[in-house]
C-alpha cells in the first residue's frame, strides 16, 4: 500500500472479486447443475438395479 | 508523541467524523502522513449462506445490490477525507476489500502504521450485525497503538 | 453439458477439502454415532440421547457443522473449506429433486392445495400483521416490506428477494436476516421435541412446520430431525410440498409489496426501478423446481417402479435406493448448512425487526400448531 501521495490521490487498492455464493456461474446455473447431478445419480441406480 | 503513518477508518458517516478530524490534528501536528481507510465488506454471501432456495436473480442480485451500496459508502467516505485533508501534502485513501474486522485488526497490527484511529461504530452503516464488536476486536487484539472514539 | 459447466469444474478442486470435512463428518455420525446413541444408557436411562432429546443424524449433522464454525475454527470458516461447503446448496437441492420420486401426480395435487390454502391465509394474516405492528412502531416503509416478505414466506430467501425491489439498506437487512435466523435456529430444535411430545402423525407436523417455521432451510431440516424417514407420508415429504409451493409464491409477493411499497412514496420516478410480474418470475423462479416436477412425471409413469404408499405393493428396488441415497445427500447438504449458522452475527440481532419478527413468528408458529392440531381429522383422511 503507498502512503505517501499528496492529496486528491486516487484509490488504492482494487475493490477485490465480486461476492458469489455457489460455484457456478450463477444460481441458475446451479440449478441446472442439480438437475444433471440428479439424472445421473439416477441413471446409476436404475442401471445397477437392471442387473 | 509523534507517529510516522497514521491510519483513519473512515465510512462516509457521522461515525466517523470525530475520529477523521482528531486524525487529521495529529498528522498536522507530528507531520506525519495520513491514510483512510474503507473495506468494502465481502462477507455478505457468507452471512446469507443459509438460503439455499433463492433463484437466479434473487440472490446474486441482492449481492450486487448490496455491494452497490458499499461502494457509494466507500465514494462517501472518499468524499469525507478529502473534505477534512484539504492542503495536507501527504495523505491518501484506500478502499480494501474483505472483512472489516479482519481487515482492520490488520491495519491496527501492520508495522506500517504508526497508530489507527477509529470510530467505535465505524462501518456500521452498511453492515452487518456483527460489526458492533468491530471496536472490541480491535481493544483486544490490535498490537499497534490504537485511539477509539465513542 | 451447459455451458457453465467450465467455471464450476476449474472450481471444483477447490471445493474437494470441505467436501471431504462434509463426507466424513456424516458418514461418522451415520456408521458410529448413530448406532451408539441407539443402545447406549446414560444415568440409568435407556437411549436417553435419541429417545429425550430425538438426535438424530441430521441434527447431529447439523450440530457438527455449527461446532466447526463457532467453536473449533473461531468464528470463521477457515479458506480452504470454504469452496466445498459451497457445494451444500446444490447437494441439498439434487435431494429436492430426487424428493419428486415419492409423489404421484394425484398426491401433489392433494398436499398443493392443502398448502395453498395453509400458505395462503397465514400469509394474509402475517403481512397484515407485519404492516400494522411496523407503522405502530414507526419502522420505515422498505423495512418493513422486507420484514412482510420475510416474516410471511421464505425468510431470507424471500428477504434477499425483496431487499432491492424496495430499496432496503444493507444495514438494515441485516438485522432482519439475523432476526429471522435465530427464529429458525430455535424452532429447528424445538419442533422435532413438540411434535413428538404432541403425538402429531407426519402430516400434522410436515404441514404445521411447513407453514410456520420461516426459513427454508430450517424446514428441510426440522422434518428430518422428526422423522428421518424419507417415504411417501414422512414429514419431509410434506414439508417440502410447503417449502416448493413457498418458494414458487416468492415472485408474487416481491410483486405485491413493490407495488404498496411504491404506492406509498411521494416521488414519481419509480418507473424504472418497477419490475413487471413477467419479469419477476422470468427472474426469480428456481428452475430446480422443474427438476421436481419432471421427476413427480416419472415416478406418476411407474418409471422406477412401485413407490411404496400405504397399502399398496412394497416399493421396488430402485425406489429403497433413491431414498437411501437422499437420505445421504440431504444429511451432506445439511452439515453444510450448519456451517453458515454464525452466532457472532445471531447475537448482535437487535432493535425494532428482533422485536417485531418475535411478536409476528412466535404468533406464526403457535397459530400453525393450532390450526394443523384442529383440523386433524381432515388431515388424516389423506
Amino acid at each position: 500500500m503507498a502512503t505517501q501521495q499528496k492529496t486528491g490521490s486516487e484509490t488504492i487498492g482494487a475493490a477485490g472479486p465480486k461476492s458469489k455464493m455457489t460455484l457456478f456461474k450463477d444460481d441458475r446455473a446451479e440449478d441446472i447443475g442439480a438437475i444433471i447431478l440428479t439424472v445421473l445419480i439416477v441413471a446409476v441406480i436404475v442401471l445397477l438395479k437392471m442387473k | 508523541m509523534s507517529y510516522n503513518n497514521i491510519v483513519v477508518a473512515v465510512d462516509g458517516s457521522d461515525a466517523s467524523q470525530e475520529a477523521l478530524d482528531h486524525a487529521v490534528d495529529l498528522a498536522r501536528q507530528s507531520n506525519a502522513s495520513l491514510t483512510g481507510i474503507f473495506i468494502i465488506d465481502t462477507q455478505w454471501a457468507d452471512f446469507i449462506g443459509n438460503d439455499w432456495q433463492s433463484a437466479k436473480g434473487a440472490r446474486q442480485g441482492f449481492l450486487d445490490y448490496i455491494r452497490k451500496e458499499q461502494e457509494e459508502q466507500a465514494e462517501a467516505a472518499h468524499a469525507q477525507f478529502e473534505q477534512a485533508t484539504q492542503g495536507m501534502e501527504q495523505s491518501c485513501f484506500s478502499v480494501h476489500a474483505g472483512d472489516p474486522t479482519e481487515v482492520l485488526l490488520a491495519q491496527a497490527s501492520s508495522d506500517n502504521t504508526g497508530i489507527l484511529v477509529a470510530g467505535r461504530r465505524v462501518f456500521q452503516v452498511s453492515g452487518r450485525p456483527s460489526l458492533k464488536s468491530l471496536a472490541a476486536t480491535l481493544e483486544k487484539k490490535a498490537s499497534r497503538p490504537l485511539i477509539l472514539f465513542p | 453439458m451447459h455451458k457453465e459447466s467450465h467455471g464450476f469444474f476449474r472450481q471444483l478442486p477447490s471445493a474437494l477439502p470441505g467436501l471431504a470435512l462434509i463426507i466424513i463428518t456424516m458418514v461418522v455420525i451415520r456408521l458410529w454415532v448413530e448406532p451408539w446413541m441407539a443402545h447406549t444408557k446414560i444415568l440409568g436411562m435407556e437411549k436417553p440421547l435419541t429417545d429425550a432429546f430425538h438426535l438424530n443424524y441430521i441434527l447431529l449433522g447439523i450440530l457438527c457443522g455449527l461446532l466447526y464454525r463457532n467453536v473449533i475454527f473461531g468464528g470463521k470458516m477457515p479458506e480452504i473449506f470454504v469452496d466445498g461447503f459451497k457445494l451444500s446448496r446444490l447437494m441439498i437441492k439434487t435431494g429436492i429433486i430426487m424428493l419428486g420420486s415419492l409423489y404421484t401426480f394425484s398426491a401433489i395435487v392433494q398436499l398443493g392445495s392443502m398448502a395453498i390454502f395453509l400458505i395462503g391465509g397465514f400469509v394474509i394474516m402475517t403481512i397484515i400483521m407485519v404492516l400494522w405492528l411496523g407503522k405502530m412502531f414507526g419502522l420505515d416503509r422498505s423495512m418493513t416490506a422486507v420484514l412482510a416478505n420475510a416474516l410471511s414466506i421464505c425468510g431470507v430467501s424471500a428477504a434477499v428477494a425483496t431487499s432491492p425491489a424496495v430499496e432496503a439498506k444493507a444495514s438494515h437487512v441485516a438485522y432482519a436476516i439475523a432476526t429471522i435466523l435465530g427464529f429458525g435456529i430455535l424452532t429447528m430444535f424445538i419442533s422435532p421435541f413438540i411434535g413428538h411430545e404432541l403425538g402429531l402423525t407426519d402430516l400434522q407436523y410436515g404441514a404445521w412446520i411447513g407453514t410456520g417455521i420461516l426459513n427454508s432451510g430450517q424446514v428441510l431440516a426440522a422434518a428430518l430431525a422428526f422423522n428421518p424417514n424419507v417415504a411417501p407420508g414422512t414429514a419431509v415429504s410434506i414439508a417440502e410440498i410447503w417449502n416448493i409451493m413457498r418458494v414458487i409464491s416468492i415472485p408474487f409477493a416481491v410483486f405485491a409489496v413493490t407495488i404498496w411499497y411504491w404506492a406509498g412514496k411521494e416521488e414519481s420516478d419509480s418507473s424504472g426501478k418497477k419490475k413487471s410480474l413477467g419479469t419477476l418470475l422470468v427472474e426469480k423462479f428456481p428452475v430446480f423446481v422443474i427438476g421436481f416436477m419432471v421427476m413427480v412425471f416419472f415416478t406418476s409413469m411407474g418409471a422406477f417402479g412401485d413407490v411404496g404408499i400405504k397399502g399398496g405393493p412394497p416399493a421396488s428396488e430402485t425406489i429403497k435406493t433413491l431414498r437411501l441415497v437422499m437420505q445421504w445427500i440431504f444429511g451432506f447438504g445439511l452439515v453444510g448448512l450448519g456451517g453458515f449458522i454464525d452466532f457472532k452475527e445471531l447475537r448482535q440481532a437487535g432493535g425494532t425487526p428482533l422485536k417485531l419478527g418475535l411478536i409476528v413468528g412466535t404468533t406464526k408458529y403457535v397459530l400453525a400448531l393450532a390450526v394443523v392440531y384442529l383440523i386433524k381429522d381432515y388431515l388424516v383422511s389423506i
